[in-house]
């Protein structure tokens, strides 16, 4: 099974707990035992993985260009948008002042930025799909010269969208990235039968899902076996996520739940010490993949 | 148990939002995917983002409330907007019989919110205050726990809450100007007091307070408060200036006569005293969220969310004006809110 190496615990993301994530961020405030932990996983084997579009995932993409001899093989999966970021702009701005602030931020504003900043907020209101386009560039500019292979969609926007039956953003995303900067598209979502059911709907062409999958239920809505019947049917491509439901589920039962679907391409995971990141490996090194059509 | 008015015959609802903010459009994504809500309206100050939202996603927009009352009566509104506008916004859709979720803080004022509690339960409308909390599942065991009696009574409750929120002076957003709502205490702080609230009824007496200004020119920033129950004392402390934390962070602590419980949004921890007596530590132990969590119809910021607006609908559905989190929970909210400013002693760092 492949393992695609997440980063929530670099950034004090906990769901068991809020001491543990104080814990972790207090760990990771800077850069060296961040890259300590990726050398683990690297080490590992471990060619795969995911940043949110975190502003210290900034220095992390800088390291990886500086000895690219090192990381050789590395994929990336960025994932954005880094929602705190923008909550707290939100909270005070608005959702369109946010917007604003992000792209007046992104130093290497093209021509079509200037142009819209001009204009002013109407024209940023009348087309959020051009926004996120702009909002996409400006992201992945973090991981220039890199090799990103797919970007996601946090579950915190592709729910929201999900539930505003936003079609065109949603399909747009997938196209974009396709198109514009020649890589798959996934969504994260909470939601996956939801999810399923809706880009089916609207025709968005196979992106990646990567959505919870443990024996504990947690955070499947749903429920379990809503998500269980969507991947048997086996007609999307999966990446199981929260697979150690933040330490409710054994590891053993862990491995053997998600290989009991034929269907799951990659299993994302976080962990902070090489120990654990080992296991992890071991655990799944022969737990069968799905191979995507 | 009382009956509120009758929904569309059908059992489907039709529905608006008014203010389309952070949480207007949660609660928009939420809803939207409601089984029982058959049409959504939105009504946004800002003509340009409401066109954006109907040419976008088909969800028919009206610039004004009145505007949308003129055009259609829905069955039930969701108030989003900025917190002094509340009241009166609140007030038209009750007394025209719609049902109504208003975000917290209920209104500005203990007075205009006492109106409406009247004015909802005249009408029999179901009315809700959007103290999202009340459904967080741990915080929800924590109260079974507590009002069950195991524990004895509270000698001591305390509620603290610290979030990034502001953390450098801003200019012109109402959460600066405090006759619009802004400031700590009528802001963040409101979650604090309800929670207490919703654990152990509101305080009989404020012995002291503290309001004091970190970053902001004209509001607070940190609320300092020490209450008095019958037999007990509270306390709460809330910064929202608090650059320490990556999101806003909530540690209720209980001390009870036969026990402690320390919670947050994830877990509880729970300490029962035994016969053993002191420092036993197999009397500690912790209930967490993946222990207790159930999954939702739509998961879009939080179980809690989309659990409090399905709750609300139900409650809507099934003619249920009785509600966890009814307008009653809110006006408490804000008599405290008034004892607290009636008390509160103004430091001003800045």
């Amino acid at each position: 099974m492949k393992l695609i190496f997440g980063d929530n615990q670099f950034f004090g993301i906990n769901h068991m707990s809020e001491e543990k994530a104080q814990s972790l961020s207090e760990r990771f405030s800077t850069l060296e035992p961040i890259i300590a932990v990726i050398d683990h996983a690297y080490d590992a084997g471990i060619r795969d993985f995911m940043f949110t579009t975190h502003d210290r995932v900034t220095e992390i993409c800088d390291h990886f260009r500086k000895y690219h001899q090192r990381y050789q093989g590395i994929k990336l999966y960025p994932a954005m948008p880094y929602a705190h970021k923008y909550a707290n702009l939100v909270a005070d701005k608005g959702i369109m002042g946010a917007v604003l602030d992000v792209l007046r931020g992104d130093g290497s504003a093209t021509g079509a930025i200037r142009g819209m900043l001009r204009a002013g907020m109407g024209a940023v209101q009348r087309d959020p799909i051009t926004v996120m386009r702009l909002l996409v560039d400006a992201e992945l500019r973090t991981f220039r010269g890199l090799d990103v292979q797919a970007i996601f969609m946090q579950n915190i926007v592709t729910d929201l969208l999900l539930g505003l039956r936003a079609e065109h953003a949603l399909g747009e995303f997938v196209t974009y990235a396709r198109q514009r900067h020649g890589v798959n598209a996934g969504f994260i979502t909470m939601n996956l039968p939801a999810m399923a059911a809706y880009i089916d709907a609207c025709g968005i062409d196979r992106p990646l899902l990567c959505a919870s999958f443990n024996k504990a239920g947690y955070l499947m809505n749903p429920s379990r076996e809503s998500y269980e019947a969507v991947v048997r049917k086996g007609q999307h491509r999966f990446v199981a996520m929260s697979v150690f439901a933040s330490g409710a589920v054994p590891s053993s039962q862990a491995a053997e739940y998600i290989g009991d679907f034929e269907n799951i391409e990659a299993v994302l995971f976080g962990a902070s010490s090489k120990q654990h990141i080992e296991e992890t490996v071991s655990l799944f090194q022969d737990v069968r993949a799905a191979v995507p059509a | 148990m009382r009956e509120a008015s009758n929904p569309s015959s059908q059992g489907l609802l039709k529905g608006a939002i008014i203010g389309l903010g952070r949480m207007g459009l949660t609660h928009l994504s939420i809803l939207n995917s409601h089984p029982s809500v058959s049409k959504l309206s939105v009504v946004e100050s800002s003509v340009c983002f409401g066109k954006a939202i109907e040419k976008n996603l088909g969800i028919v927009y009206y610039p004004t409330l009145e505007e949308l009352f003129r055009s259609d009566i829905p069955d039930f509104l969701v108030v989003a907007t900025p917190s002094s506008s509340h009241a009166a916004i609140a007030k038209s859709a009750i007394e025209k019989g719609i049902h109504t979720f208003i975000e917290k803080p209920l209104t500005l004022s203990a007075h205009e919110s006492a109106t409406l509690v009247q004015l909802a339960a005249s009408r029999q409308v179901v009315a809700q205050v959007g103290y999202v909390n009340r459904f967080n599942e741990i915080f929800q065991a924590v109260q079974l726990l507590l009002q069950s009696g195991e524990l004895g009574a509270p000698t001591h409750v305390h509620c603290e809450i610290r979030s990034p929120m502001v953390t450098k002076t801003t200019g012109n957003s109402w959460r600066s100007q405090q006759r619009e709502g802004g400031g700590c205490l009528s802001d963040i702080a409101t979650h604090g007091i309800d929670l207490l609230n919703f654990m152990v009824g509101p305080p009989k007496s404020v012995i002291g307070a503290s309001l004091q200004s970190l970053v902001s020119a004209s509001v607070d920033d940190r609320v300092d408060v020490l209450f008095g129950y019958e037999g007990f004392t509270g306390s709460l402390h809330v910064n929202w200036s608090d650059p320490s934390c990556r999101k806003p962070s909530y540690r209720l602590s209980i001390e009870a006569q036969k026990g402690r419980i320390i919670a947050d949004h994830h877990s509880y921890k729970l300490f029962k005293s035994t016969p053993a007596g002191r420092g036993d530590s197999a009397a500690w132990s912790t209930v967490y969220i993946t222990d207790i969590a159930q999954p939702v119809r739509m998961y879009v910021r939080g179980n809690e969310f989309t659990r409090q607006l399905d709750y609300f609908i139900d409650n809507i559905l099934s003619g249920t004006t009785e509600n966890v989190s009814g307008l009653e929970s809110g006006m408490e909210v804000d008599q405290v809110i008034e004892h607290i400013r009636a008390a509160g002693h103004e430091v001003r760092t800045v």
